[in-house]
């Protein structure tokens, strides 16, 4: 009995040691925010002292901000906002990115044109702006009965955003595999269209989705940052955005612990995605197959 | 009982210069559990014609006109959810080659078992899972335990075609449209398939439309055979009579064409010239350019398919004189 070309990979990926080293790290930041956001380490993020300013000591390996906060326990909460903005907003972007691309590159004709009108509109205009003003549009609103505010508006405007690339891709493959043999077997065995690309195309080009999604998660982290950066993220909550924008005035004042620490923290976590987004497009793409 | 009636196919690709027509008012009829083959060269249409049985041919592939009876419904006016019901339940269908037509990123059984699911011929899994091995038995895979797990790469040629062959089979059909079956294998795995397709035959009492070009498959095992010359039937009848004393001289040519080990002449024969290019036929008689025995009627009136005598057609205006 053979292995899956799925646990193949997997097997594969973690034979590297950058893989393995990535993985890590990246689990460390998600057992982090997951105790983060369940109450049991850093429950005194929001927590005020007197001593504001304070450079790092034992007590406070990171120092204290502008409020005396513990920044350690501020950066370690960070880390559960951005990685649920990373894993969330590439969720919605992966479902509508798959969804579109696959059903316009079977359908084709006139519904085709339709979708690559739409996402050439959307690509043509800088993302960033378009995420800036989306979340702007879109708090305070409520959706579906969903008020939209912090993190929600930033998951659905990243997502609503970045489904671009990935529809692009599954576009271009779906049209590939739509006329190969094993898709017409399957429609003489009385597979309708949408059994077609779901069940049948699908899993021959979900690697493609794992390699997006490791990659667009990426994005995903940098772009929260950079709203909440610019005041339009998350309120009242320690995303590592809002901590640098903080810091950049005290940092003047020679109070360079805040800044860093959530630089670094984000520095190392994106480091970490990026590597492992590759190792993962190298063990699952088969054309990268026994390549050193 | 007659279970397939093709009536006055017609079929084609519609590109943008225009429409081609491949398949030009093809008419045949399978009966109940009969080996009715479909023979003729490279290109003649054999193939478009079944995929037109299950109106499989997409875009720019396309059926012009014709009714395709199958139990009394027409397969090209029922609705897109009848059809998907009675394609691979009722219908199965091999194909000409294994490697591709198997999805690579699932194992056989995973294949199988997925088709009969599908189609609810089976209550659960692991029933449809018993079902699977035993048809992978059935169809000669040995370790067919083990082969379930398998993936088509894994497999060799000839696996593969028998797991396909396995997987048409799994819902019982009452017709298999055979599309070359045998033509992306070795000589003999060749007889190892069709040995297997005609003991199935035989045992599950289904019909087999079988298409090929090699005459010498359809000798020992059809009970009927059509001879497609460049999209049009020439010549319908029992296997025996069409060997015995073919009437239509493409048929004639294509049985000269045959080696025979008896015979000690140094070349063999063949018939001159080539199939004419769909869209540009020649006047009258398609075979006209290529016919001995053509004179000027053939090349300017078209024979049509008549009977000459019961349950033999012909299309032909010389019928029966030799090359």
């Amino acid at each position: 009995m053979k292995d899956s070309p799925f646990k193949d990979s997997i097997i594969r990926l973690f034979k590297n040691k950058y893989a393995r080293w990535s993985f890590i790290i990246i689990m460390i930041y998600v057992i982090l925010a997951i105790a983060a956001s369940s109450g049991l380490i850093c429950k005194n993020y929001n927590v005020e002292s007197p001593s504001s300013y304070e450079p790092p000591s034992w007590k406070h390996p990171l120092g204290t901000d502008i409020f005396g906060r513990d920044v350690l326990s501020r950066v370690i909460y960070g880390a559960r906002i951005s990685l649920s903005v990373g894993f969330f907003s590439s969720l919605i972007s992966m479902f509508i990115g798959v969804i579109l691309g696959a059903t316009a590159g079977f359908f084709g004709g006139l519904y085709d044109d339709l979708i690559v009108f739409l996402y050439s509109t959307l690509s043509s205009i800088p993302g960033l702006l378009l995420i800036l003003a989306l979340s702007l549009v879109l708090k305070g609103k409520t959706f579906l009965g969903i008020p939209l505010g912090g993190l929600t508006t930033v998951y659905l405007a990243i997502g609503l955003i970045s489904w671009v690339g990935l529809c692009r891709i599954i576009r271009a493959e779906v049209l590939k595999h739509k006329n190969r043999e094993y898709v017409l077997a399957s429609k003489s065995f009385g597979a309708s269209s949408f059994r077609q690309i779901f069940v049948h195309i699908l899993p021959n080009i979900s690697h493609l989705i794992i390699i997006d999604f490791s990659l667009r998660f990426v994005g995903a982290v940098q772009s929260e940052v950079i709203i909440s950066f610019l005041g339009l993220g998350a309120v009242d909550l320690p995303s590592w955005g809002i901590m640098i924008s903080d810091a950049r005035l005290s940092l003047s004042r020679g109070v360079w612990w805040e800044f860093a620490g959530a630089s670094i923290a984000m520095f190392i976590l994106v480091l970490s995605l990026n590597i492992f987004g590759d190792s993962l497009r190298d063990s699952f793409d088969p054309k990268m197959k026994g390549l050193k | 009982m007659t279970l397939l009636k093709v009536e006055g196919l017609k079929a084609g690709f519609e590109t943008t210069d225009g429409s081609v027509t491949v398949v030009d008012d093809v008419s045949f009829d399978i009966k109940e559990s009969e080996i009715f083959a479909l023979v003729g060269e490279s290109g003649c249409g054999k193939s478009v014609t079944a995929y037109s049985i299950l109106n499989l041919l997409s875009p720019p592939g396309k059926i012009f006109a014709g009714h395709i009876f199958f139990q009394n419904e027409d397969l090209l006016s029922i609705d897109l959810k009848r059809l998907n019901d009675i394609r691979g339940r009722k219908i199965g269908m091999v194909f000409q080659e294994p490697s591709s037509f198997l999805n690579p990123v699932f194992t056989i059984g995973e294949q199988i078992v997925e088709t009969m699911i599908f189609h609810k011929v089976v209550q659960n899994i692991s029933q449809a899972k018993k079902k699977a091995i035993s048809f992978l038995e059935r169809v000669g895979i040995p370790f067919a335990e083990k082969r379930f797990y398998s993936y088509p790469h894994e497999l060799s040629g000839g696996m593969k075609q028998r797991s396909m062959i396995a997987m048409a089979l799994s819902c019982n059909p009452e017709l298999l449209i055979a599309d070359e079956p045998t033509t992306a294998l070795d000589v003999t795995v060749q007889e190892q398939i069709m040995n297997l397709l005609e003991d199935l035959q035989k045992e599950l009492k289904m019909s087999v439309l079988l298409i090929t070009h090699n005459l010498s498959l359809v000798a020992e095992r059809a009970e009927r055979v059509a001879v497609m010359y460049a999209g049009k039937i020439v010549e319908e009848t029992k296997t025996e009579l069409l060997l015995e004393k073919p009437l239509h001289p493409y048929t004639q040519g294509l049985i000269k064409s045959v080696p025979d080990i008896t015979l000690k002449e140094k070349k063999l024969y063949s018939i001159p010239g080539v199939v004419p290019v769909p869209g540009k036929m020649p006047q009258g008689c398609r075979f006209s350019n290529r016919c001995p025995i053509a004179s000027d009627i053939c090349k300017k009136k078209e024979p049509v398919l008549e009977n000459i005598e019961s349950d033999r057609r012909v299309a032909c205006f010389f019928a029966g004189e030799q090359i």
